[in-house]
């Protein structure tokens, strides 16, 4: 079965860009948009309605709530206490960074630092698959 | 009887003299010549009484009431002067023309008291004149007028004023209340020899008048009192010696006289002296009131002052933050389409979207190079104006220096080998001094001044020298490159921002806004960073100072 990659994203063209990348590397992609959407797919996760993905990659700037908020939902429950985030996003500030390590954010990834397909080399690395 | 004499005497030379005293007091004020004509008028009224116990002759009766009839028209004028009230002239002339009447009258006819057929101490006896009534009726008419004049201004005047009749009044009772005793009550009594003494008590009037009008410590009634008692008894104690019997009682009792003059003169010394000081005291007390009113109010101002620095530095702090969240926003914005620029092209590089031909690689890989230019550029922007707002406070540690530019070599070694240029660090055997820095900072200032020398060097190579010295470290940066113009190192850390013709120097030299970071970075930590070149061709070097303890830092 392929590896279930989410995306916590709002920008439409990462998006697109992220998803053509991740199918040429036989990655599962799902994508929220903002963090309303991302709460209600959590919920349906929780409750076995969804596959759990295999990682995450959150954004911190979201239309509505910002991506620490997600992170803290992700640890409080039971069923999706463990899975692997990476913070990847933009948005530098270094209390955010604080927050997200001490939410057990497995990278604080800087966008900009990396092409797609370094992305794509490091999660996979992360996922056990080279 | 006979005592009485000298008594009467005394009383007209007291009168006389406190005439003469309130006039020397001050010459030009018209009250003070008006009470001393009147203080004479009525010490020669007085007069006659003290001969008619020396020398009994019927004039002095005339000679008495003449004056007499002067006595209370003098009195009213400086009553009138002394409560400010308002006399018409011709009310003058009235009052003045009635009193000169009745002088006259007495002084030469008959017609007030005729036919004087004795006189003694205290009284005479003769017959009634025509106008014997009229007389008295003026007198006392005179007398009820002053003593409503002064009453109704006592009720109406205030402060010093009010004080000053009261005086005037309280000698006006003396010697009414004198006259009373010695001329009604004594008599009832059947004692008739105190009637003598009933024109010379009013002294009493003039000594209290004479106070009031020359001020002289009105407002102390210590001080009056006590030099009231002390001439009433200074006054006795003459009296008894002019009438003493025996020749050394006299003496004895001039002895008694002087002693007791001087021990009051210095008792009433010692109580103004006393009296000085205290107000003296209340001055200071009040100086110092004053002083410790006006700190006070200082402190107050400085405490507001305080408030508003306080205040001020929390809106700045609030301003602060607002713009530090409006650089990490931008941030975001302006990396998030850079990213997908770099994204896009490395993956049309990699053949994501299938092969590209040859042609179209070289214009893609110089789109690519010139967006990571870009995103440099960004980053490095941001990173100023994130230090230029002074958001981040810096971040202090110690900091083993010679490690740290250990690591900076180590990072730019491949960079030197590269270019084939030696890159050294000459540091002493002993460690340095630790510093404290922020060596997150410190390091990239340190590295983009390295990286710098390599950059503009093509032949030889770049040396890095630390040492300490005094409370500073020392750092050289020597490289062998190109080398700059005077003009060249004055644009190098200048903030270009501010003027266009410097950003274009600083651009020309193409040392890039790196060095302007390290600068703002060094002065951060209150050091310091300038360069040296002998010219074009010649190379440079980069000298930093750090202090090891910065006594404050802020960006």
């Amino acid at each position: 079965m392929k590896k279930k990659i989410w995306l916590i994203e709002d920008e439409e063209m990462l998006i697109e860009m992220y998803t053509d990348v991740f199918k040429l590397a036989k990655l599962e992609i799902e994508t929220t948009r903002t963090g309303y959407e991302s709460l209600e797919k959590l919920k349906r996760i929780r409750e076995g309605k969804e596959r759990k993905p295999d990682l995450i990659l959150l954004d911190l700037l979201l239309p509505d709530i910002n991506g620490i908020q997600i992170l803290e939902e992700i640890r409080k429950y039971e069923e999706t206490r463990n899975l692997p985030v990476f913070i990847l996003s933009n948005y530098a500030a270094p209390e955010m960074k604080e927050m997200g390590i001490e939410l057990k954010a497995e990278k604080f990834l800087l966008r900009i630092d990396y092409t797609p397909s370094q992305l794509v080399k490091i999660i996979k690395e992360r996922l056990g698959e080279k | 009887m006979e005592f009485l004499v000298p008594v009467i005497l005394i009383a007209v030379l007291i009168n006389l003299l406190l005439g003469f005293f309130v006039y020397i007091k001050n010459r030009s004020r018209k009250i003070n010549l008006l009470f001393s004509i009147s203080s004479i008028i009525t010490a020669i009224w007085v007069f006659p009484n003290f001969m008619a116990g020396v020398w009994s002759i019927p004039f002095w009766v005339k000679f008495g009431y003449g004056f007499g009839a002067l006595v209370p028209l003098s009195a009213l004028l400086w009553v009138i002067e002394l409560c400010e009230r308002k006399i018409t002239k011709e009310e003058i002339y009235l009052l003045s023309g009635l009193g000169i009447f009745f002088f006259i009258v007495s002084y030469t006819n008959d017609l007030i008291v005729a036919n004087v057929k004795r006189v003694y101490l205290g009284g005479f006896e003769g017959e009634k004149g025509p106008f014997f009534v009229s007389y008295w009726i003026y007198i006392v008419g005179m007398l009820f007028f002053i003593l409503y004049v002064l009453i109704s201004s006592y009720l109406k005047a205030k402060g010093i004023k009010k004080l000053q009749i009261s005086y005037v009044l309280v000698g006006a009772i003396f010697y009414i209340g004198t006259v009373v005793i010695v001329s009604f009550i004594l008599p009832l009594m059947g004692i008739y020899k105190f009637i003598p003494l009933d024109s010379p008590s009013s002294l009493f009037l003039l000594f209290f008048t004479a106070l009031a009008i020359t001020r002289v410590h009105l407002f102390e009634i210590r001080v009056i009192l006590t030099e009231a008692l002390v001439s009433g008894i200074a006054l006795i104690l003459l009296v008894q010696v002019l009438i003493a019997p025996a020749f050394w009682l006299k003496i004895f009792g001039f002895l008694l006289l002087i002693l007791f003059s001087i021990a009051g003169y210095l008792l009433v010394k010692s109580i103004l002296k006393e009296i000085a000081m205290k107000t003296e005291i209340e001055r200071a007390y009040e100086v110092e009131k004053r002083a410790r009113e006006e700190l006070e109010k200082i402190a107050i101002q400085e405490r507001k002052l305080r408030e508003k620095d306080e205040e001020l530095v929390k809106e700045l702090k609030k301003l602060d933050e607002a713009k530090n969240q409006f650089i990490l926003i931008t941030q975001h914005h302006l990396r998030t389409p850079l990213s997908i620029m770099k994204g896009y092209m490395s993956m049309l590089l990699d053949g994501t979207y299938g092969e590209i031909n040859e042609k179209l690689k070289k214009p893609l890989l110089n789109f690519q190079k010139s967006t990571e230019d870009l995103i440099k550029l960004v980053n490095e922007f941001l990173d100023i104006s994130q230090l230029q707002v002074g958001g981040e406070i810096l971040n202090l540690k110690d900091v083993q220096i010679e490690d740290l530019l250990s690591e900076i070599v180590e990072e730019l070694k491949p960079e030197t080998t590269a270019k084939n240029l030696y890159l050294k660090l000459e540091k002493p055997t002993q460690p340095l001094p630790q510093i404290k820095a922020d060596p997150k900072k410190l390091k990239a200032a340190l590295f983009n001044i390295v990286d710098n020398g390599i950059k503009y060097t093509e032949k030889g190579g770049v040396t890095v020298k630390v040492r300490s010295m005094n409370s500073e470290i020392k750092i050289e940066v020597e490289d062998t490159g190109m080398g700059m113009t005077k003009e060249e190192i004055d644009a190098l850390f200048s903030g270009f921002f501010k003027r266009s013709e410097e950003a274009k120097r600083a651009y020309a030299t193409g040392r890039g806004i790196g060095l302007f970071l390290s600068d703002q970075i060094i002065k951060a930590h209150q050091g310091k960073v300038w360069a040296e070149s002998e010219g074009k061709g010649k190379g440079s070097t980069f000298y930093i100072e750090l202090p090891l303890q910065p006594s404050e830092l802020r960006i």
